[in-house]
C-alpha cells in the first residue's frame, strides 16, 4: 500500500460526449454529455426532473448496464454499446483518465434511501464491504472501517450492532461511512437528505463537510434543497437539453449555466422554479421563492372551523405498536378544514400516532373518538364511534389513509380501476364511480394516464393517484404519511396546491411530515413528538413558545398549546429511541456447538440425518434419537430446552405417522377396516417407526442448527466451502430483506383495511397481496444490486474477507460424532434383525 | 501499488469482449433471485397459516387429496427460473428460501427444508435444461411446476412416507394431487404471476420483462 492509495487523493471526473438509454425507455435519459470536474471541486448538479441527474452519478460511479462488458475503449464518439442490462452507453466518463472500471473504488455514490444502501445486519460488516470487494488485506480493513466510522461521527456505535435500530440520520451517515471505506476520490451523493428529518440533514451535511475538510475529495452533489449544503459548494452545474432541430428524439444534454453559486444563483436567465429547485436562502431575495398557498389562511381558519366541534379526538390516548406504548397521555382535536402536521424526528411514532388515528392499528390505552358527525357520514351505519372497531368499508368511507409508500396501496391494473375502488366498495354503482374517478383524475392532473399500469408512473405521480384514490371515497379525514418526500420543488407545489384545496373543502388533512416548508407553506397546526430527553426542534421564529414549555410537558403527558391562533403548537412527549447496547448473540445455547464452524454444523446435520433414511425400522430410529439425546445432554442443553427449540416436530411427526397408519403396508393381524382404511399390525410399528425416525432426524438438525448466524454462515460458505462470493453474498443481503419484507406484509394489510378491501376473505384477499408482495420485493433487490455495485461488488476479481472463518480439529470431530451416531444405531438395528431398507 | 493494480485489471478484463453473457450472472440476477427466494419463504410461511386448517380436512374426505397445497410451497423455483433466465435461478432461489426457512429455526425442520428444497429446484431446473434454456414459455413454465412436483412428492414419500404402498390408493392420489397442484399453482399461475409482475415495470432490468412490456406497448 503505498501513500497515495491510503488517501484517497482527489480524482477529476470528466464526461466525454457521454450518454445513456436504459433498455425500457425510447429515448435517451441523458446524451452528448461534455462536463469536466476538476480534481477537489465540490460541484452542485441541477436540472429538472427527468433530466438523467441520477443516471449521470450512476454512470460515474460504474454501476450501469453490466459494466464488465465494457472492456474496450469507445474510440468513435457516436458509437453506441450495449450492455447486459439492455442499456445503450455513448461517449466515455474518464476517471483521472482512466475508464470507469479500471477505477473501482475511487468513486463513492452516496444514494437516498438510507435503508436501500444498508446491505448486511451488523453495521461494520457495512462498512467493510466496499474494502473487501477491492481485496484490501484484512488488517486493514478494520483500520478503515474505524476511521470511516469516526469521520462520520459514529465511532461511538458497537461494529456488531444490528443496522435495524438505527435512525434515518445514523444509517445515511453509515452509507457514506461504507463510501469513505473504500478511499474514493470523488463523492457523488444523490439526494443524500431526501428522506431525511432535520437534524438526519445537519449529521450528514457536517460529516461530509468533515470529509472534505479533511481529505479534499471532489464531490458531486444532486439535490433540490441545497441550502444546508452551501458552504461547501464552489460551484454550481444547471443542465438543460437541447431538443434536436430534425428529429425530436435527439436530443442533447448540455450545460445551462455553471460558475459559482454566486454567479449562477443570480442569474436571472434561470427559472428555477420551472427546474424544480428551491433555491438557497441566501438568493431567495433575488431570486422569489415558492408561492406561499398557505398565505392569508390563518383568518379563514378561524372563520370556518374553530367554532365547530372537533370531527376527531384522542381522549388519554396511549399509542405504540404490539401492545407496548411509545406516548401516553394523548389529548387531541381534530377539525374539518384544518390542515394538522404531526412532526418529529424519523423513528418518533408519527406514524404510530397517525395510523392509530386512522383507525388502523388499536389503541394501546384510552380512545380515538370520532364526533357525531364522522360516525353519521359514509358508508353503512358505524355502531361504534371508535375507528379501530369500523369495519373496512365503513372506515374507508371516513377516514383515509395515505402510505408513505405508494406500492403499498396499489390493488388494481390501471390507473383508473385503482380510483374506482373505494367508491365501488362503499356501494356507489360502476357508472357514478367511473364519473367520480375521471374528476378526481382531472383534477390531479391524471387523466391521460387512466389506462396505465399504476406501479409504472413516476415517483410524484404515484403519490398523487394515492391521495386520489383515498379521496375517491370521499372521507372526512385525510392521514397523509410524508406527502413530499423526496420530490422536486415542482411536484411539491402541486402536491402542496391539492392538500391547501382539500382544506377549502372542508376535509380535515392530517399530515406526518418533517418538511418544515410544507407545514409553513400550508400553514398548519404543528403537533410535535419528542423524546423524552430532547427539547423540540419545531420551535418557529415567529411563534411566540412559553419558555417554560418543555418543563410543562415533561412528565410524558400532553397538554393543549395556545388554542388562541393558527400558530398553535402541541407537544406530545414520546420515548426516546434508547442508544442501545447490545450484545453478540450467542451462536448457540451450548458453547461447544457454538465453537464450531457454521458449514461444519450444516454439514454434521446432513450426516447425521442421512443414512437414517436408509431403513425404516423402530429400533434404528430409537437408538440415534437416545444416544442423540444424550449427546446434546452432555453439550449443555436440557431435556426441556431441546423439545422446546423442535416443537415443530411434535406437531408433525404424528401426522405422517397417522398417514403410515390408515393407509400404511398391511401385515400381521388386521386392527381396523374402514373404506380405503387398513390398519395392521405391520402398519402400526411401521407409523411407530415413521414418528420416531422424524424425531431423531430431526431434533439433532434444529438443535444443532439453531442460533446460526446469517453472516457467519456466509462466511463459512465462502472462506471453507469455497462457494462463489458473488452468490453467497448476494443472497445474505436478500435475507436481511426477510424483515423489511415482513414489515411490507403489516402495511400492506393495513392497506388494503383502509381502503375498504380488508373485508374480504383471508383467502380471496391473500392472492392479491401475495403479488403486491412480489413486485415490492423484486423493486427492493434492484436497489439492493444498485447498492451492492456501488460499493464494488460483483466483479470476479479477487475479494477479501473481514471476518475471518476458520476450521480446526474440533470441526472434524465434531463431524465424525454425527456420522457415528447413525451407524451405531443402523448397525444395532442390523444385528436385532429389525433393519428394513425403505420399510421393505 | 495502486498503480499496478490498476494496470492488473485492465489486463484481466481487455482481450476480448465477452458477448456470451446468456448464461453470466449479473448483481441484479442475484439479488433478485435470492429475493424471490425470501419472499417466498414468507408466502410459504403464511399459507402455512392459512392450511393449517383446511388440509387435514381435505386428507379427511379422500386421503392424499391434502397434496393440492403442496404447489403452494414449490413456486419460488419457476419463479426465479422464468424471470432471471439463467441456468441455476431455481436452485438458488429454493436454496437461499431453505437457508432462511432453516436460520429462522421454527417452522421446518432444517436439513429437511434444504433437501427438499434443493431437490425441487433442481427438479425445477430440469424442465428449461433440456430445452438448453432457450423456450421460455407457459409450456415450459407448467412443465417446471410439474418436475418440481415430483421432486417434492419424491421427497416426501421417500422421508415421511416410505411405509405407503406407491401403488395402494393413498399413494397414487398423493402423486395426482401433487402434480396437479404443481402444473397449476407452480406453473400456470407463475407465469401468469410473472407476466403481471413484468407489467409493473418491475422487470425492466430483465430481458424477460421487457419482452413482455415491449409485446404490450406494441399492441
Amino acid at each position: 500500500m503505498n501513500q497515495n492509495d491510503s488517501l484517497g487523493l482527489p480524482a477529476a471526473l470528466e464526461f466525454k460526449s457521454w450518454g445513456y438509454k436504459h433498455a425500457s425507455r425510447p429515448d435517451f435519459a441523458v446524451s452528448g454529455l461534455n462536463l469536466k470536474i476538476d480534481a477537489g471541486q465540490r460541484v452542485l448538479l441541477l436540472g429538472a426532473s427527468g433530466i438523467g441527474k441520477s443516471t449521470i452519478l450512476q454512470g460515474a460511479a460504474g454501476i450501469l448496464g453490466a459494466a464488465w462488458d465494457e472492456t474496450v475503449d469507445v474510440v468513435d464518439h457516436d458509437a453506441t454499446v450495449e450492455d447486459a442490462d439492455g442499456g445503450q452507453t455513448q461517449g466515455r466518463i474518464l476517471i483521472d483518465g482512466h475508464s470507469v472500471r479500471q477505477a473501482q473504488g475511487q468513486v463513492g455514490l452516496v444514494l437516498q434511501d438510507p435503508d436501500a444502501q444498508a446491505i448486511f445486519q451488523r453495521v461494520g460488516d457495512n462498512v467493510a464491504f466496499g474494502p473487501e470487494n477491492m481485496d484490501v488485506p484484512r488488517e486493514q480493513i478494520w483500520q478503515r472501517v474505524r476511521e470511516s466510522m469516526e469521520a462520520v461521527g459514529l465511532s461511538d456505535i458497537q461494529l456488531h450492532r444490528s443496522t435495524t435500530h438505527l435512525s434515518g440520520g445514523q444509517m445515511q451517515r453509515l452509507a457514506l461511512a461504507g463510501a469513505l471505506a473504500m478511499r474514493p476520490g470523488i463523492l457523488l451523493l444523490d439526494e443524500p437528505t431526501a428522506n431525511l428529518d432535520p437534524s438526519g440533514l445537519e449529521q450528514i451535511a457536517g460529516a461530509v463537510q468533515q470529509v472534505l475538510d479533511q481529505q479534499g475529495s471532489t464531490m458531486v452533489l444532486v439535490e433540490h434543497r441545497a441550502q444546508a449544503w452551501m458552504d461547501m459548494i464552489d460551484r454550481v452545474v444547471v443542465l438543460g437539453c437541447d431538443q434536436g432541430k430534425t428529429d425530436e428524439h435527439d436530443r442533447k444534454t448540455v450545460v445551462v449555466a455553471d460558475g459559482s453559486p454566486d454567479q449562477v444563483f443570480i442569474d436571472s436567465h434561470i427559472d428555477f422554479a420551472e427546474l424544480g429547485i428551491w433555491v438557497p436562502e441566501r438568493y431567495v431575495q433575488r431570486a422569489k421563492n415558492h408561492t406561499g398557498v398557505g398565505q392569508n389562511r390563518c383568518v379563514s381558519q378561524l372563520g370556518e372551523s374553530v367554532e365547530g366541534a372537533p370531527i376527531l379526538s384522542t381522549r388519554d390516548l396511549a399509542v405504540g405498536r404490539d401492545g407496548a406504548s411509545i406516548a401516553t397521555g394523548i389529548d387531541l382535536d381534530f377539525y374539518s378544514g384544518r390542515i394538522t402536521a404531526l412532526v418529529g424526528d424519523n423513528g418518533a411514532g408519527k406514524s404510530t400516532l397517525a395510523m392509530t388515528l386512522a383507525g388502523l392499528l388499536e389503541p394501546v390505552s384510552g380512545y380515538v373518538e370520532a364526533s357525531e358527525v364522522l360516525v353519521e357520514s359514509g358508508a353503512e351505519q358505524a355502531r361504534s364511534s371508535h375507528p379501530f372497531e369500523w369495519n373496512s368499508r365503513q372506515l374507508a368511507s371516513r377516514i383515509s389513509y395515505v402510505f408513505q409508500n405508494p406500492e403499498h396501496q396499489f390493488v388494481r391494473g390501471s390507473v383508473l380501476e385503482e380510483v374506482m375502488v373505494a367508491p365501488l366498495r362503499t356501494g356507489m354503482d360502476q357508472k357514478a364511480a367511473e364519473e367520480r374517478a375521471q374528476r378526481l383524475l382531472e383534477r390531479f392532473k391524471l387523466s391521460q394516464y387512466s389506462s396505465a399500469n399504476p406501479y409504472t408512473l413516476s415517483g410524484g405521480e404515484k403519490r398523487r393517484l394515492t391521495v386520489a384514490s383515498a379521496l375517491a371515497a370521499a372521507p372526512r379525514v385525510l392521514i397523509l404519511d410524508e406527502p413530499t418526500f423526496g420530490q422536486d420543488r415542482v411536484t411539491w407545489n402541486r402536491m402542496v396546491q391539492l392538500i391547501a384545496g382539500l382544506q377549502a373543502d372542508g376535509v380535515c388533512v392530517i399530515i406526518v411530515t418533517h418538511d418544515r416548508e410544507l407545514v409553513r407553506a400550508l400553514d398548519a397546526r404543528v403537533v410535535e413528538l419528542i423524546p423524552q430527553d430532547s427539547s423540540g426542534t419545531w420551535e418557529r421564529q415567529e411563534s411566540a413558545v412559553v419558555p417554560d414549555a418543555s418543563e410543562a410537558y415533561s412528565n410524558g403527558s400532553l397538554k393543549e398549546a395556545v388554542q388562541d391562533s393558527c400558530e398553535k403548537e402541541t407537544r406530545i412527549s414520546v420515548q426516546a429511541m434508547a442508544e442501545r447496547v447490545e450484545d453478540p448473540r450467542p451462536a448457540s445455547h451450548s458453547a461447544y456447538i457454538a465453537s464450531i464452524n457454521p458449514a461444519f454444523r450444516l454439514i454434521g446435520s446432513f450426516v447425521l440425518a442421512l443414512p437414517l433414511f436408509s431403513s425404516l425400522d423402530w429400533l434404528s430410529a430409537l437408538t440415534a434419537l437416545f444416544i442423540e439425546i444424550v449427546l446434546l445432554m452432555f453439550a449443555g442443553f436440557t431435556p426441556w430446552r431441546i423439545v422446546r427449540s423442535a416443537w415443530p416436530l411434535f406437531v408433525g411427526a404424528p401426522g405422517s405417522a397417522l398417514a403410515v397408519l390408515l393407509y400404511g403396508k398391511e401385515g400381521g393381524v388386521q386392527l381396523w377396516h374402514w373404506g380405503l382404511i387398513t390398519v395392521s399390525e405391520r402398519s402400526a410399528l411401521l407409523a411407530c417407526a415413521t414418528a420416531l425416525r422424524i424425531l431423531a432426524i430431526g431434533i439433532p438438525a434444529i438443535v444443532v442448527m439453531l442460533g446460526i448466524d446469517a453472516t457467519d454462515l456466509a462466511d463459512s460458505f465462502s472462506q471453507v466451502l469455497h462457494l462463489p462470493d458473488r452468490f453467497v453474498y448476494g443472497g445474505l443481503a436478500g435475507l436481511r430483506l426477510f424483515s423489511v419484507l415482513r414489515d411490507d406484509w403489516a402495511s400492506l394489510t393495513a392497506s388494503r383495511r383502509s381502503r375498504g378491501l380488508g373485508d374480504d376473505n383471508k383467502v380471496k384477499t391473500f392472492f392479491p397481496q401475495a403479488f403486491a408482495l412480489l413486485v415490492l420485493s423484486i423493486r427492493r433487490s434492484t436497489t439492493l444490486a444498485e447498492a451492492m455495485e456501488a460499493r464494488g461488488f460483483g466483479s470476479s476479481e479477487p475479494r477479501s474477507h473481514a471476518r475471518p472463518s476458520t476450521v480446526k480439529h474440533r470441526d472434524y470431530v465434531f463431524l465424525l460424532i454425527c456420522l457415528v451416531v447413525p451407524l451405531v444405531s443402523l448397525g444395532v438395528a442390523w444385528l436385532r434383525g429389525t433393519f428394513a431398507f425403505f420399510g421393505n | 501499488m495502486a498503480e499496478h493494480h490498476l494496470s492488473n485489471r485492465n489486463n484481466t478484463t481487455s482481450p476480448t469482449i465477452v458477448n456470451e453473457h446468456r448464461f453470466r450472472w449479473r448483481v441484479v440476477d442475484i439479488a433478485v433471485a435470492s429475493v424471490i427466494g425470501v419472499a417466498s419463504a414468507l408466502i410459504y410461511w403464511l399459507v402455512a397459516l392459512l392450511s393449517a386448517a383446511p388440509f387435514p380436512i381435505l386428507e379427511g374426505i379422500v386421503p392424499g387429496l391434502g397434496g393440492l397445497f403442496n404447489g403452494f410451497w414449490l413456486f419460488a423455483g419457476p419463479l426465479a427460473l422464468i424471470i432471471v433466465r439463467k441456468p441455476g435461478a431455481g436452485v438458488y432461489a429454493e436454496v437461499v428460501a431453505a437457508i432462511l426457512e432453516s436460520l429462522l429455526g421454527s417452522q421446518w425442520v432444517p436439513v429437511e427444508t434444504f433437501m427438499i428444497g434443493l431437490l425441487q429446484g433442481v427438479m425445477a431446473e430440469l424442465a428449461f435444461l433440456v430445452f438448453a434454456y432457450r423456450k421460455w414459455n407457459l409450456a415450459t413454465t407448467v412443465l417446471s411446476g410439474v418436475s418440481s412436483a415430483i421432486g417434492c412428492w419424491l421427497y416426501s414419500f421417500v422421508t415421511h412416507l416410505q411405509a405407503i404402498n406407491i401403488t395402494g390408493s393413498y399413494g397414487i392420489i398423493y402423486v395426482i394431487t401433487t402434480v396437479i397442484s404443481g402444473a397449476t399453482l407452480a406453473g400456470c399461475l407463475v407465469w401468469y404471476l410473472y407476466v403481471a409482475i413484468a407489467k409493473t415495470g418491475a422487470l425492466d432490468h430483465f430481458e424477460s420483462g421487457r419482452l413482455v412490456r415491449m409485446s404490450k406497448s406494441s399492441k
